[in-house]
C-alpha cells in the first residue's frame, strides 16, 4: 500500500495518489407520487490515498446517498465515481462501508454479524473467527460477542457494524455518522482506535459526520456539503498537527480556528476574511 | 413486467391481529385463571343448555367426556386418530415441501412471479371444497385422496405467506449481503431465508388449520375412517356424544399442533420473539 504522508494540499495530487475521485455526481430520485428529488448536483470532489475526509452538511443534504453512490450500492443519475481507477458500477471488493443505523442481521449474534463479510469473501473459518474476535475487541465489545442485536444497546450495535466493515480491511473506509449513537468517552476511544487503524495500516477514510469537533478533530480534509440540491459548498483543510496525540490536537490554537471555520461553512457562509487573515 | 408481477403478494389475513396478540403476548398466572375460568363457565353453560334438550341432538360435556373414556379404551378412537394422523403428516410434509420453495422463487424472481403468482393467489382464495368430487375421481376413496386434500388446503398457505415474507425482506438487509459483495446464493441462504422464517413459521401455523379443513371434508365425503369417518358415522346413528368426542379431539389435536409449530419457531428463530409482539 502506498504510504502517503496526508497532508499537503489537493493541487499537488498526482492521479496516481488519488483514491477516489467523484466526477459531476448528480441523482435525482423519483418519489413514490411520481415527485423528483434532487439528492445531489455535479458533486466533484477527489480523496487522496491515505487521506481522512469528513462529509458534513445539514440533514437531508445528501451525505448518505453520496457514502452510497461511492459505495456501489446506489448509481448516480450522472457522472462517476472511480476508486483506485476504476469506474465504480457496483460494490467492490476494496470498499468497505458502515451504515447509518449499524443494519445488523438480527439472527446473528455480534460476532456471527463480524465474521459474515468474511464469510461473503471466503476467508477460511479459523482465519476468519480469528479476525472477527480481533475487530470486536478493537470495539470493545469482546464481552458481547455473543449476544444478538437485538440484546444490544444502539451504541453498541453501531460499534459492530464498525468492526464488520473493519474486519475485511477494506482500502477504502466508508462511514455514515460511525461515531453518533455513543458516550462522549467511548465516542473518543473509538475516534483515537480509528486514527491508530489509519496510522498502521494507511487506509483511505471517507466519514460522515454531524459533529463539527469531530470532523475537525479526525479528518485531514471536510468536505461541506448544502442542501437542495446537495452540491459541494466548500473543503476545509484540517490537516494540522498530525503525529501528535488526539489531546494535543484538539487544545491547539488551529483547531480552534479550523472549527471557527468550519462553522460558518456548514451554515452556508464563506469564511470571513479576517480569519483568514489572522491565520495568515 | 406484467400488472401482476408490479402488485404486491396480498396479505395473508388469517391470522389477525388478536390471534397473533394471544400467541405472542406473555401469560402471566392471572390471564391463565381467566381463562380457565372461561373454559369452566362455558363447559356449565354447555351442559345445563344441552340437559334441556332431545339426547339425540346434543350431549352435554359429562355425557361426551363418559362417550370419549369409552371410545378410547374400545381402541376404536386411537385407531380413528392414527387413520387420519397418517395422510394429514404426509400432506402436510408435502405441503411444506413444495409451497416453501414455491414461495421463495416467487417472491424472489419476477419471472417466476409473473409465470405462477397467479397461480397461487387463485388456489389460496378458491374453496378447495369445491374440488372434492375431481379429487375423488382421480385418487379414489383411501389414503390418496385424503393426502391430496389436506395438500392442496395447505400448500397456498404455505407458499402465498413465504412470498409475501421474501417481499417484506427489508432492502437494507439485503444490501448488507450486496454491500459486502456476497454472492446472489449467499444471499439467498443466509439473508432472505432466515428474514423470511418467521412469516414462513406464521404460513405453517394458518396451515395447520387448513390441513385438519382438508382431513375431514375429505373424510366426510368418503366416510372411510378416520376422525371424520367417526363424525360422520356418530351423526348418522344419532349419537351425539360421540360426535362431540371426536370433534373435541379434532380440536384439541389442532391447538396442541399449532402449539408445536410455535415451539419450533422459537427454537429455530428465537430473534424474532423479542423483537415483535405487543411487549406486554
Ligand atoms: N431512496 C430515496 N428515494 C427518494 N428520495 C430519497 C431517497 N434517499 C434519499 N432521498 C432524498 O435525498 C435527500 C438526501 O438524503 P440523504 O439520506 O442522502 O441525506 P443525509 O445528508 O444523509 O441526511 P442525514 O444527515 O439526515 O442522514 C433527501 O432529501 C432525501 O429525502
Ligand atoms: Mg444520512
Amino acid at each position: 500500500m502506498t504510504t502517503t504522508a496526508p497532508g499537503h494540499s489537493a493541487a499537488d495530487a498526482r492521479p496516481a495518489d488519488l483514491a477516489v475521485e467523484v466526477r459531476q455526481v448528480s441523482k435525482v430520485f423519483g418519489d413514490d407520487r411520481g415527485h423528483r428529488v434532487q439528492a445531489l448536483k455535479d458533486v466533484s470532489f477527489q480523496v487522496r490515498r491515505s487521506e481522512i475526509v469528513a462529509l458534513t452538511g445539514r440533514s437531508g443534504c445528501g451525505k448518505t446517498t453520496l457514502l452510497r453512490i461511492i459505495m456501489g450500492l446506489e448509481h448516480p443519475s450522472s457522472g462517476t465515481v472511480v476508486v483506485d481507477g476504476d469506474v465504480v458500477h457496483g460494490p467492490g471488493l476494496n470498499r468497505g462501508i458502515v451504515f447509518q443505523n449499524a443494519e445488523l442481521l438480527p439472527w446473528r449474534t455480534a460476532l456471527g454479524n463480524v465474521e459474515f463479510g468474511l464469510e461473503a469473501r471466503g476467508v477460511p473459518k479459523e482465519e476468519r473467527r480469528a479476525a472477527a474476535e480481533g475487530a470486536i475487541e478493537l470495539v470493545g465489545l469482546g464481552h458481547a460477542a455473543h449476544r444478538r442485536p437485538h440484546e444490544l444497546s444502539g451504541g453498541m450495535r453501531q460499534r459492530v457494524g464498525i468492526a464488520r466493515a473493519l474486519a475485511i480491511d477494506p482500502a477504502v473506509l466508508l462511514m455514515d455518522e460511525p461515531f453518533s449513537a455513543l458516550d462522549a468517552q467511548t465516542r473518543e476511544n473509538m475516534q483515537g482506535e480509528l486514527l491508530e487503524i489509519h496510522a498502521r495500516t494507511g487506509k483511505t477514510i471517507i466519514f460522515v459526520s454531524h459533529d463539527i469537533d469531530e470532523s475537525v478533530l479526525l479528518a485531514d480534509r471536510v468536505v461541506t456539503l448544502v442542501p437542495d440540491p446537495g452540491r459541494v459548498h466548500a473543503e476545509l483543510d484540517t490537516a494540522f498537527g498530525r503525529g501528535g496525540s488526539l489531546d494535543d490536537r484538539r487544545t491547539s490554537a488551529e483547531f480552534a480556528r479550523r472549527r471557527h471555520e468550519l462553522l460558518q461553512l456548514v451554515h452556508g457562509r464563506q469564511i470571513q476574511p479576517q480569519e483568514d487573515g489572522k491565520s495568515a | 413486467m406484467t400488472a401482476l408481477a408490479e402488485q404486491t403478494a396480498p396479505v395473508a389475513d388469517d391470522e389477525t391481529a388478536l390471534s397473533r396478540k394471544i400467541r405472542t403476548q406473555r401469560r402471566s398466572g392471572r390471564d391463565r385463571l381467566v381463562t380457565a375460568g372461561g373454559v369452566v363457565v362455558l363447559l356449565i353453560i354447555w351442559e345445563v343448555a344441552a340437559r334441556q334438550v332431545n339426547p339425540i341432538l346434543a350431549a352435554p360435556p359429562s355425557a361426551v367426556f363418559t362417550a370419549l373414556v369409552g371410545m378410547i379404551s374400545d381402541g376404536s378412537m386411537p385407531q380413528a386418530v392414527w387413520e387420519s394422523a397418517q395422510p394429514f403428516l404426509v400432506g402436510y410434509l408435502l405441503a411444506i415441501v413444495v409451497g416453501i420453495p414455491v414461495g421463495l422463487l416467487v417472491g424472489r424472481f419476477r419471472v417466476v412471479e409473473a409465470a405462477i403468482g397467479w397461480l397461487v393467489i387463485a388456489g389460496y382464495a378458491m374453496p378447495m371444497i369445491a374440488l372434492t368430487p375431481v379429487f375423488m375421481l382421480w385418487f379414489g376413496l383411501g389414503f390418496a385422496v385424503k393426502t391430496a386434500m389436506v395438500m392442496t388446503m395447505t400448500v397456498f398457505a404455505i407458499a402465498i405467506n413465504t412470498w409475501n415474507g421474501v417481499q417484506n425482506v427489508p432492502r437494507t438487509t439485503i444490501e448488507v449481503g450486496t454491500a459486502f459483495c456476497a454472492s446472489q446464493p449467499r444471499i439467498l441462504w443466509q439473508i432472505v431465508i432466515p428474514s423470511v422464517i418467521p412469516s414462513i413459521m406464521t404460513g405453517l401455523r394458518i396451515g395447520i388449520g387448513k390441513a385438519v379443513v382438508g382431513i375431514v371434508i375429505a373424510e366426510f365425503f368418503t366416510a372411510l375412517g378416520g376422525i371424520g369417518g367417526v363424525i360422520v358415522d356418530a351423526g348418522h346413528s344419532f349419537q351425539p356424544d360421540r360426535m362431540f368426542a371426536a370433534v373435541v379431539v379434532l380440536m384439541l389435536a389442532a391447538v396442541a399442533l399449532t402449539g408445536l409449530i410455535g415451539l419450533v419457531e422459537r427454537w429455530i428463530a428465537p430473534w424474532n420473539r423479542s423483537i415483535t409482539g405487543s411487549g406486554r
